[in-house]
């Protein structure tokens, strides 16, 4: 297997209708017109030598390596530069480019450290390669000028400053791709050649690479020909061997990366140029922060005990499990069948997550199953669902690149999607232009060759009217696009909606005093998306985590179809879902009332079909979604619960109700990696496994069902969905798996929209976009083509409703939480990592004024207090917030932002509320008494006690 | 020559404003800047970036990449020598390593007492009077290390 | 669950809906509760409307209480 690498065609292979056929070297080639004569030989498996060039960055031409001898043509063009054309004939490998080649080798050896041997990237290195193809064997320049001694006054210590990566000036041979890769790929442009000449250096911006505008995505280290940028495990551990193709566990995006291996050791994580998601790019946390999975808090061994404040006590598989299913058992024979449930993992994969729901529908013998989407994307399922017929997004992430004009919504890509940022940013430098509605002054409003076109700055809260008078705008300026409603959508629901809108209630001028958005503003955005060309909405959870979050689905839906955006590329309503299989989570069937594939449970012929398969009656009555699930544990109801990878006491809302939910329960078994905060108030701990250690597959926001690849063993001896077939086994209910291929293909069996899905499809695509099956054996990159899924589009009527969370005297300043780059959500892995080093504690953003207005300056402790609870916060000043409005992120436990959140949701979800809450902030000199209270805590509900020797 | 300001982020912000305007202001800003502050300090490279929708990084490629543009104050006066071949050939170098050995420094160094900074210059198109010179801004001719120093002392203090 | 938290998460449901005309409401609303709520949320809230206790919304009680028009 090896390691595989992906071949470098040296400048991008153009995509274009017409061919052009040239002959290199005697032999007859063909390619897209405009390819360059590198990558037109690179096809017929030609290499010209190259050191400037590479395939993700457009052709540069400085190198001069490359060049080519072409008939009929003076002098001695570079090859990158230069585009194949028809009849053309091209010599690669003569007497007079060898000579010119071994010159130019000569210079660039001339000024390079002779350190091969000892050297990170001795194997891996392109001036290695080339100064071999060239045929160098003397170097005759003598001493001089030069940036490689230590005394030589040009010469710059290596700089460190980054905790994943090192960069050595000394072996830099200014070729430019990490500073195009920054620019091209990344899009962050922290990176330039400093000074001119001999004196050209490549700096981040003229301080070391941590104090810089680098977000540390890597993109240049992985475009560096030489040792100059290597990453610090290579030089630790040198060169892997093998290369497994995975999927990121981090966000929605779901990169593919290649797992470089030595053994089952990891050695780096680079990008895949064959994942479609990714195309060869990543960020800081899936290239980088992968540590976590072999820290030493990882938990191996289960444990148990009967009380919280007892110590763990590790034991057997067979006790811990044995210990669990008899507390079920005995739990519901004393309180009744639907005292119990579970809650499946978004970052588990598709099998496993199968196999929960599978466990609690067939085994509990309820539907009391629910999963982290209820506090994230749920609204996007139930608005896109009503409107649309699908609970996902429509496009493929690609499709960006045909947007002409893009509406970013309560997202903040360049922190939570990085990568998708970089598509986007991407296209707006090519011209698209770009509209942002969101409370702060997001990265992308204004950035490097970035410029939103209207920043609609909007208070918290008030996204349905602001939707409404965009809609307004609209339909009363005529700007609906009238054919694709008639032939599209439902014209009875158009009507009432159209008229809806009109309503001079609904108008930019009349909504002003509400949203906070001048209304030049709105009627100016409103025109742009309607005509602008090919309109896409993004979004985020500033959409979807407020009690009015499935109606603004629904009300973007509404705009989408008004304006005939959908069903192509280019366009369309994208979730931007956050977690790594969040989307397969939903898919595999994790909500209380849905079986897998989005089919209720009350659907007799769906159901039936399950409990022919399964060999059990099923439950037709949705069960209990979490926050169901604690109200009827602090009630006296609900006894026992069964969480796999999932962390509620830190991410779901109103901390302080989690834990007494919690509390109130009689077994709370954990499945997880580490001892997260919910362990905490946990009976049983089952260790769980990374994604590293097990197969499957995750479905990332495109709907992309990529493979997830072993690299290594369990560490805790098995893979979460062994655990789970092992505690359904101890449960009286049989599984019977030998691999995660044989779970999809019962899935496959079962469900419609995945039917044509196996594993052998997915080895020979490498991933694919569901609905896949006989309809669409290659899967469906855009969706709702020619008729929506649910037949005509349905326009719904979207009343602004107020939240009844209001700021008042007490409570005058509106929280809004968001994350950032660096930490991910809990914070459980990152923080487990170097990326700590970049944001080490969440803090409070504060506007200026209000900062002024209470005597706070930057670094104080303030109090952040709400109706539910008060946390004390280091602030920052900021300029991107509004006044009103302050801000902060969820990373680290010790923080408590969620127990100030409040019990405020979504009305057709129960998605908290986390973005708008009323809170007070003050100065204070102390932290909260529910902090200090967590700071006791944590140690006493974590200890575990030392291992019981088997006689005792 | 005008005597530099004291550096003022608001001025320089008003400056920045004035010329964001023009096609490919990054040039036009920093010689500006320096013309009103006598240099281009590091704080106004964010500035700049933010004004142009740059980055920091690429303000700081194109500064460091032109020699003329100061990152510190200069000396009271400044002396821009040319260095190019029609100066050269009628004894250029000679009299620029006279100047400065006789001041102490090397090019772009400005003497311990802060009253003169030294720079070259590529061609001010007076090489029919070679070696030339640039006194505070004024041409000279026939510029000997007398000739500038005499020069300077008509400018002073 | 209390009824309390029934009657707010109802009356938000009746909320949204209220934008229809009546009946539509009334089965939109009865739709979205039988999909959603589990019989027990139902029966609680069901039997705190038949008794007007409270505070649900007039077409929340209508949704619950009254029987579905065939």
């Amino acid at each position: 297997m090896g390691l595989m690498k992906e071949l470098d065609t040296g400048t991008p292979i153009r995509v274009a209708a017409q061919t052009v056929t040239l002959t290199i070297d005697g032999q007859s080639v063909s390619v897209p017109a405009g390819t360059s004569v590198m990558a037109a030989a690179m096809t017929m498996g030609t290499k010209i030598p190259k050191l400037c060039a590479t395939d993700m960055l457009e052709p540069f031409g400085s190198c001069r390596l490359c060049l080519v001898e072409i008939e009929g043509r003076r002098g001695t063009p570079a090859s990158c530069t230069t585009p194949s054309e028809d009849g053309m004939v091209v010599h690669t490998h003569t007497p007079k480019l060898a000579k010119l080649r071994k010159g130019v080798m000569e210079l660039y050896i001339s000024d390079h450290p002779l350190d091969c041997l000892t050297c990170a990237s001795n194997g891996d290195c392109e001036l290695q390669d080339m100064a071999g193809a060239v045929g160098l064997r003397e170097v005759r320049y003598g001493e001089g000028e030069n940036h490689v001694a230590p005394a030589s006054d040009r010469f710059l210590p290596k700089d460190t400053s980054n905790p994943y990566f090192t960069y050595d000036p000394s072996k830099c041979i200014v070729c430019n791709r990490c500073v195009r890769a920054c620019e091209e790929v990344q899009g962050t442009f922290a990176l330039t050649i400093e000074g001119r000449g001999f004196d050209s250096r490549v700096s981040p911006g003229g301080t070391d690479f941590f104090g810089s505008e680098c977000v540390s995505c890597g993109a240049c280290v992985q475009a560096c020909p030489t040792a100059t940028l290597v990453e610090n495990t290579v030089i630790e551990k040198g060169q892997p061997e093998r290369a497994v193709v995975t999927t990121c566990a981090y966000c929605g995006v779901g990169c593919s990366f290649r797992a470089e291996m030595q053994g089952d050791t990891l050695v780096r994580m680079v990008p895949s140029k064959g994942g479609k998601a990714n195309e060869g790019h990543s960020c800081v946390k899936g290239r980088f922060a992968w540590g976590y999975a072999t820290h030493k808090d990882r938990i191996t061994r289960p444990m148990v005990r009967d009380r919280i404040t007892d110590p763990w006590r590790e034991v057997s598989w067979q006790e811990a499990l044995g210990r669990a299913a008899s507390e079920f058992r005995r739990i519901q024979a004393q309180y009744g069948k639907d005292a119990i449930g579970g809650i499946t993992s978004s970052r588990c994969t598709n099998e496993e997550t199968y196999l929960v729901q599978k466990l609690i529908r067939a085994g509990f013998g309820n539907n009391n199953v629910d999963t982290c989407a209820r506090v994230c994307h749920s609204p996007t399922g139930y608005g896109l669902k009503t409107t649309f017929g699908t609970s996902a997004g429509t496009q493929d992430f690609k499709s960006v690149a045909k947007a002409d004009v893009v509406l970013v919504i309560g997202a903040n890509p360049t922190d939570g999607h990085p990568v998708f940022a970089s598509r986007l940013k991407k296209r707006l430098r090519q011209g698209a232009k770009l509209i942002v509605a969101d409370p702060r002054r997001i990265d992308l409003v204004k950035g490097p060759h970035v410029r939103a076109e209207h920043h609609l700055q909007l208070v918290p809260g008030t996204n349905v009217a602001l939707m409404n008078a965009i809609a307004h705008v609209i339909v009363t300026e005529g700007l609906v696009d009238e054919r694709y409603v008639r032939e599209r959508c439902d014209l009875g629901d158009f009507e009432s909606w159209a008229r809806f809108v009109a309503e001079d209630r609904h108008s930019p001028e009349a909504t002003e005093a509400v949203t906070g958005v001048p209304a030049a503003e709105v009627r100016a955005a409103a025109r742009l998306y309607a005509t602008g060309g090919n309109g896409a909405i993004y979004y985020g959870l500033g959409v979807t985590e407020h009690s009015q979050g499935s109606t603004m689905v629904m009300a973007m839906a509404n705009l989408a179809m008004a304006t005939g955006n959908i069903g192509r590329e280019g366009v369309g309503v994208n979730p931007l879902r956050g977690q790594n299989n969040v989307q397969g989570s939903c898919d595999m069937g994790s909500f209380p009332h849905e079986l897998p594939g989005y089919r209720h449970v009350s659907d007799d012929a769906t159901r039936e079909s399950f409990e022919a398969l399964w060999g059990v009656t099923l439950s037709s009555d949705p069960g209990m979604r979490i926050p169901n699930m604690l109200d009827e544990a602090v009630a006296g109801t609900f006894k026992g619960i069964y969480i796999q990878g999932e962390d509620i006491v830190q991410s779901d809302p109103d901390t302080q109700h989690v834990v007494a939910g919690l509390e109130a329960m009689e077994c709370v078994v954990i499945q997880d990696i580490f001892l997260n905060e919910t362990a905490k108030y946990a009976h049983v701990f089952l260790p769980g496994s990374s994604f590293l250690e097990k197969d499957g597959t995750f479905t990332n926001a495109e709907r992309r069902i990529n493979r997830v690849r072993k690299v290594m063993a369990p560490l805790g001896g098995m893979a979460d969905w062994e655990v789970t077939i092992a505690f359904a086994e101890a449960l009286g209910v049989p599984m019977h798996y030998g691999h995660p291929s044989e779970i999809m293909d019962e899935i496959a069996a079962l469900t419609p929209s995945f039917a044509g899905v196996s594993y052998a499809l997915l080895e020979e695509k490498g991933s694919v976009q569901w609905p896949c099956n006989a309809a669409a054996p290659e899967g469906t990159p855009i969706m709702h083509v020619d008729r929506f899924v649910r037949g005509k589009g349905k326009f719904m009527i979207t009343e602004f409703v107020a939240t009844e969370e209001r700021t008042g005297p007490r409570f005058p300043l509106i929280l809004t939480t968001g994350r950032i780059l660096s930490q991910y959500n809990v914070g459980a892995q990152t923080r487990r990592t170097a990326n700590s080093r970049w944001h080490e504690e969440d803090v409070l953003e504060i506007h200026p004024f209000d900062a002024e207005q209470r005597g706070i300056v930057e670094g104080d402790l303030v109090s952040v207090a709400s109706r539910s609870g008060d946390i004390a916060l280091h602030a920052v000043i900021s300029e991107r917030m509004q006044p009103g409005v302050v801000y902060t992120t969820f990373h680290h436990a010790k923080s408590g932002a969620n127990v100030i959140t409040t019990e405020f949701s979504d009305w057709a979800t129960n998605c908290p509320e986390y973005k708008v809450t009323a809170v007070q902030v003050r100065r204070t000199n102390r932290p909260s008494d529910w902090q200090l209270r967590f700071e006791q805590e944590d140690e006493a509900l974590r200890r575990i006690g030392p291992a019981l020797d088997a006689a005792e | 020559m005008q005597r530099p300001e004291p550096w003022n982020a608001a001025r320089a912000s008003e400056i920045i404003a004035g010329l964001s305007g023009l096609e490919g202001a990054t040039l036009p800003i920093l010689h500006a800047l320096q013309d009103a502050f006598g240099h281009v300090p590091d704080a106004a490279v964010p500035l700049v970036a933010d004004a142009l929708a740059l980055s920091r990084a690429e303000v700081h490629g194109c500064l460091t990449f032109y020699h003329d543009f100061r990152r510190a104050p200069a000396g009271r006066h400044v002396v821009k020598i040319c260095r190019a071949e029609a100066c050269q050939s009628v004894g250029g170098e000679q009299a620029a390593a006279d100047l400065l050995s006789r001041l102490g420094i090397d090019w772009h160094g400005t003497t311990a007492d802060g009253a003169l900074t030294v720079e070259p210059v590529y061609c001010l198109g007076l090489c029919a009077c070679g070696p030339a010179a640039l006194v505070d801004g004024v041409p000279v001719g026939r510029a000997d290390a007398d000739a500038v120093l005499a020069t300077i002392e008509e400018h002073a203090p | 669950m209390d009824t309390a938290k029934l009657a707010r998460m109802g009356n938000q449901i009746a909320a949204f809906f209220r934008s229809y005309p009546e009946e539509q409401a009334v089965a939109s609303i009865r739709d979205h509760v039988r999909q959603f709520w589990t019989p027990k949320m139902r029966e609680t809230a069901r039997a705190a409307c038949e008794r007007g206790e409270g505070g649900f919304d007039p077409l929340v009680v209508r949704a619950l209480v009254e029987r579905e028009r065939v």
